[in-house]
């Protein structure tokens, strides 16, 4: 079981944050907040967040921003912005790496995952095709 | 943009009436949700008169933003209604820890302004900023929040440090989650 600090971080090395299986939990449309500006949005192009979990109590999050264009049936997603989560990752020592360098590292996970043909189902289902 | 801060009778003459118009008009009118109203007020049990608001006017005096801050030493809406968005950890309980909630930056009289973007305009950002100063001069050393999850941009925006407590709860399909704010550090994207 991974520990869950008062602070609200799962503190873990990358290694074991490797080794843990994420779900997918919901993915949306922007409704709250645009993803990106205005002035950089284009037309075809929806914005949208997705959540993932793993399996296990506590639990680890991590949600992030995608970009899709519209337009084409066979564009998945990409991944836009920075990911967020409740994981704070630490070094070899067991010492806190930082926010930001978490924040690149969750970039890497995040981007090797197969993610954007679930998020893509997950959408074309909830809004319908 | 005009900005004010206190308990209810810190605010001046009819301002926390509006205010509690203003949140009925958008969390209810606006955006449906299911909360305790009376005569186009919306108003809960953690509306006290030791509740701190933060409180956005326009120029002609129209509330066109709001805030509410609470001690996690005293009841509040995450540790009363949501303890399950802290991941099993027990809700804080210290004057060093405060709660922000019912917040909202909608300026009704701007046609460009919506429920939807309320997140993004600099009204938002400035807004959060004043929230958060106000939480600090009160003791606050760190905030927490239940928000929906579109909070976080305009966390990152405002150049806040902040991170998740626990993963979202999907509320009528909307995901909505508990996020720890830092008061003394910024993280600037």
């Amino acid at each position: 079981m991974l520990p869950v600090s008062i602070d609200g971080y799962i503190r873990l090395s990358f290694a074991k944050l490797q080794a843990v299986s994420l779900v997918h939990l919901i993915s949306g449309l922007d409704e709250n907040s645009p993803a990106v500006t205005p002035s950089a949005a284009i037309a075809t192009e929806i914005t949208g967040y997705t959540e993932w979990v793993n399996t296990s109590i506590p639990t680890i999050t991590i949600g992030w921003d995608w970009q899709m264009n519209a337009a084409h049936n066979h564009i998945l997603p990409r991944r836009i912005n920075e990911p967020r989560s409740n994981i704070m990752l630490i070094d070899s020592t067991g010492r806190d790496i930082g926010p930001m360098k978490t924040m690149i590292m969750l970039e890497a996970l995040i981007d090797e995952l197969d993610w954007p043909i679930v998020v893509r189902n997950h959408i074309d289902i909830r809004y319908g095709k | 943009m005009n900005f004010s801060s206190g308990v209810t009778e810190e605010l001046s003459a009819g301002l926390f009436k509006k205010v509690s118009n203003y949140r009925y008009k958008l969390f209810v009118t606006t955006l449906g949700w299911q909360l305790k109203t009376q005569n186009d007020m919306e108003l809960d049990q953690f509306d006290r008169p030791d509740t701190v608001y933060v409180v956005a006017q326009d120029e002609n005096g129209q509330v066109n933003g709001c805030a509410r801050l609470l001690p996690t030493n005293r009841p509040y809406l995450l540790g009363e209604v949501f303890p399950q968005l802290l991941n099993g950890l027990p809700p804080p309980n210290t004057p060093d820890v405060w709660e922000l909630s019912r917040f909202a930056a909608m300026d009704f009289n701007n046609q460009t302004s919506s429920a939807l973007g309320q997140f993004s305009s600099p009204l938002a950002i400035q807004l959060l900023q004043e929230s958060v100063t106000c939480a600090s001069e009160h003791g606050a050393k760190r905030l927490i929040t239940v928000s929906p999850i579109g909070v976080e941009r305009l966390l990152r925006r405002a150049g806040f440090q902040a991170h998740r407590a626990g993963p979202p709860m999907i509320v009528d399909g909307h995901p909505i989650f508990a996020c720890w704010i830092e008061t003394n550090t910024s993280l600037k994207i």
